[in-house]
């Protein structure tokens, strides 16, 4: 764990030997995995030890369909034909990919790609296995997939797994052992410790962890189910008391920002959205969640006119989203993409700001000062890929907010960032929902649900299957509920901080 | 690849055996029941895959080099004496281009020789798009000998690499209209990000490659060794192929010497790599037959003169394929949307 930026990557190439052999750089002192020097293997000559994973597993791919890419590796380290056959078949087996050999790799979902990729690496038998955020663009669902079966190989196979992660809560209940990444200002320095001993000293920790330091409960829970233990007392505390109410219901009579009737969306051969009636009130925090696949970005993409509509209507202010574009469009609606990368494509943080203020015909330094208020301590000459990923999500918020538009729209704004950016980001989204701007996200993250939403859509297979407030879609299914609300269940609480403020004012 | 499919070489056998009896004049007759034959074993083996069409491309190719050909023998030629149908107007060349003119009278004799040499166009053209139709060219690549492996793989890759390159442009536009962005001329701010995402993306894979292993054991001196001789025997086979052609003597002496050469590059380059295939494609009975019928061809239309035996036995050859191949192994995948 650490904070983006720190050097978590970083770590693993070191170990397999990535950097210094692929990144250049200097390098000293000595890493040894099973005896073997990465100063004098290169990594290649490391495969059949160490298996890698990057954050985007899609980009590795080097065949085209599921198997061959399962055995490309094994081709590559000379194994015997009969023993690469069995082994295909068994890690197929082992991870769940049997009924997907044949696909063809450009049309695996995220699930599906991560899965493909830790079998690619599997069939060489490594014995340490390291992932780079392996959940980061997963729904809860598939995240739980992917992480018990890296905890059944831990088992069944005795691997080593060093996992890159910024959901704690996701990992912790699998972890033996935590090495913290301290990050530039503590001169790179790691705290390696049990996880009970660093997530004491963490500032940054998932809420089941923050409420059982608040709580002194001893010992520090880790998982909802050590926490739910220790809760009783807190259960009773609370019983008597009600979870502030989210956004005051006089919004119902605030107008529409955004609307959208009957709306259809096909490619090629599927249907991405059956028909869908959606509208989002001035002032609104609108959370949309669901599965990889199931409609999220097209239906965000057609507030932009970036997705071909194929019947229906989309509405931004009342007119036709796909004929608004330039000032016009941006004044009333600004979108944070899932690779927020690519909306960026100036040299630099500076030339990024200036194209940001002629665009949205503001005078020079709005998009600045924006940033400046985002993050005190960016360098204005840096160029936009060489930002950590929450440093380059708050540019590109400052490049939207600079045309101050009525509805934001967030597609995966967690992806990458750790606890304080996404206190950061809660707190900007919270603002403008203040400010009277209605925000729409498309989120896996349950915990930021939790903290901003005042509504949470739901979605299937192109279909709204559940549209209500926070609290009643949050805490009705379990897949999606917050550590908070599981560990006080059956009482009605979301986050942390809701508990504190509740206690304080008692 | 549940389904089996005939090995792709076997299909450029039966292509290539196709292509030479059509070179060697074997008459109009044979050479339309060659192109019919073709027709036929296409439609009834081929795949939904993309290269299936590969065919229909190749008749249209055919079809306008046909008539391009056509055109040129019946107005520029050498004249050829006989039953003249009509005259074209003669156009005056000056006297150092004597024996050649455009123009002028077409014989019967003109027009059938010219039709026939149009046809032998059109049937070599065919043949080749007709293999290409129906050879796998992503199993062809992985059937090349090891020696090759590395060039197999950079085409695959920079074959996935095109559609990643136009959801590149694509992005870049949408991220322009997101941001409002109204500029006509923008050259600089669409190609920069294009090559930043593609030598990323570059760097990514070699990573990847990098760290599974590829490229283990590369630069043995066998390798290198190997692939010198299997260099040289490309050059004298490409040799004896022109010789072929030319119809010039010692043809079969390159020949020899390429294809012995080709078997001891082979024996080198394969005895010092030591990696291996996975799944590789398997050459069995149908293969044989395809080839062996593909040189049964070959040497019916060297040796024996034109007959009625040897134009039906050069159709019943060509059609062989649809007697022993198995039908092509469709699209299973299911098309994805990007979400």
């Amino acid at each position: 764990m650490g904070q983006t930026g720190s050097g978590k990557s970083s770590l693993l190439k070191l170990i397999n030997g990535l950097v210094p052999h692929h990144t250049g750089g200097i390098l000293s002192g000595e890493i040894t995995v099973a005896g073997r020097s990465t100063r004098m293997h290169r990594p290649r000559e490391l495969a059949d030890l160490i298996g890698i994973v990057g954050q985007n597993p899609a980009e590795g791919f080097v065949t085209d369909t599921v198997e061959e890419e399962i055995a490309f590796g094994m081709e590559s380290l000379g194994i015997p034909r009969d023993v690469m056959r069995k082994r295909v078949e068994e890690t197929l087996d082992l991870l769940g990919l049997a009924q997907l050999r044949d696909r063809s790799l450009s049309t695996l979902s995220g699930g599906e790609a991560q899965r493909v990729a830790i079998a690619a690496v599997l069939t060489m038998h490594p014995k340490v296995l390291l992932l780079d955020e392996p959940t980061s663009a997963l729904d809860p669902i598939a995240a739980e997939e992917v992480l018990s079966i890296l905890a059944r190989l831990v088992h069944d196979l005795g691997l080593t797994i060093i996992i890159a992660e910024h959901r704690l809560e996701r990992v912790l209940q699998f972890v033996d052992r935590i090495i913290h990444v301290l990050g530039e200002e503590n001169s790179g320095q790691v705290r390696i410790g049990l996880p009970q001993d660093i997530m004491a000293q963490s500032q940054s920790a998932p809420p089941v962890v923050l409420l059982g330091k608040d709580q002194e409960w001893n010992p520090l829970p880790l998982t909802v189910r050590d926490a739910r233990r220790l809760a009783e007392p807190l259960r009773d505390k609370l019983a008597n008391l009600s979870p502030p109410i989210r956004k005051s219901p006089e919004i119902k009579s605030l107008p529409f920002i955004f609307e959208i009737k009957k709306l259809l969306v096909e490619y090629e051969k599927k249907v991405a959205i059956k028909g869908i009636d959606f509208e989002v009130r001035q002032g609104e925090v609108v959370a949309l969640m669901g599965r990889n696949g199931a409609g999220k970005s097209s239906l965000l993409g057609s507030a932009v006119g970036i997705t071909p509509i194929k019947s229906g209507q989309v509405l931004l202010n009342g007119k036709p989203a796909q004929e608004l574009k330039g000032k016009s469009l941006i004044s009333l609606v600004g979108f944070v993409p899932q690779e927020a990368t690519d909306l960026l494509y100036g040299e630099s943080v500076l030339q990024e700001c200036t194209f940001a203020d002629r665009d949205s015909q503001v005078t020079p330094g709005t998009t600045y000062k924006i940033l400046n208020q985002l993050l005190p301590d960016i360098s204005e000459i840096a160029h936009p890929r060489d930002l950590s990923e929450g440093q380059r999500l708050c540019l590109v918020l400052a490049i939207v907010l600079a045309a101050a538009p009525k509805l934001l729209i967030l597609d995966e704004p967690t992806r990458g960032l750790d606890y304080s950016a996404k206190l950061r980001l809660i707190n900007i989204l919270r603002a403008m929902a203040d400010e009277g701007r209605s925000v729409i996200l498309a989120t896996h993250d349950v915990e930021l649900v939790a903290e901003v939403a005042t509504r949470v859509v739901f979605l299937a297979e192109g279909e709204k299957i559940a549209d209500g407030s926070t609290l009643e879609i949050l805490t009705s299914s379990p897949a999606f509920a917050p550590q908070i609300s599981k560990i006080l269940a059956p009482g009605k609480w979301l986050t942390f901080s809701e508990i504190t403020s509740a206690l304080e004012q008692n | 690849m549940n389904q089996r499919s005939l090995h792709p070489f076997a299909w450029w056998a039966w292509g290539i055996g196709i292509a030479v009896t059509a070179s060697q004049s074997p008459g109009t007759l044979a050479l339309i029941l060659l192109c019919i034959g073709a027709a036929m074993v296409v439609y009834s083996k081929k795949s939904d895959q993309p290269w299936a069409k590969a065919f229909s491309i190749g008749v249209r190719l055919g079809f306008i080099a046909f008539v391009i050909r056509m055109i040129i023998g019946v107005t520029l030629s050498v004249p050829i004496p006989g039953n003249t149908l009509f005259t074209l107007p003669t156009l005056p060349l000056p006297d150092w281009m004597a024996g050649i003119r455009i123009g002028g009278p077409v014989t019967s004799e003109r027009l059938s020789i010219t039709a026939t040499e149009a046809l032998t166009f059109f049937t070599l053209i065919l043949a080749i798009a007709a293999a290409s139709a129906l050879a796998n060219p992503k199993q062809g690549l992985r059937a090349l000998p090891g020696v090759m492996h590395q060039a197999g793989v950079a085409l695959i890759i920079s074959t996935t690499l095109i559609p990643h390159f136009v959801t590149s442009i694509q992005r870049i536009k949408q991220a322009r209209r997101l941001r409002g962005d109204q500029q006509r001329i923008a050259f600089r701010k669409i190609a920069v990000p294009i090559f930043e995402d593609s030598l990323q993306r570059a760097i990514n894979l070699g990573a990847a490659m990098e760290s599974r292993g590829y490229g283990l054991n590369d630069s043995s001196i066998g390798r290198r060794f190997g692939s010198q001789i299997l260099l040289s025997s490309i050059v004298a086979i490409t040799i004896g192929i022109t010789l072929f052609l030319a119809a010039i003597k010692g043809a079969a002496i390159a020949f020899a010497l390429g294809i012995a050469l080709l078997v001891i590059g082979l024996f080198v380059a394969s005895k010092s790599t030591i990696r291996t295939r996975y799944r590789p494609q398997v050459w069995k009975g149908a293969e044989w037959i395809v080839l062996a019928t593909s040189i049964t061809l070959i040497s019916v239309v060297i040796l024996e003169n034109q007959s009625t035996l040897t134009t039906s036995a050069i159709f019943i050859l060509a059609i062989t394929p649809l007697f022993v191949a198995p039908k092509e192994s469709g699209l299973k995948n299911v098309i994805g949307v990007a979400h």
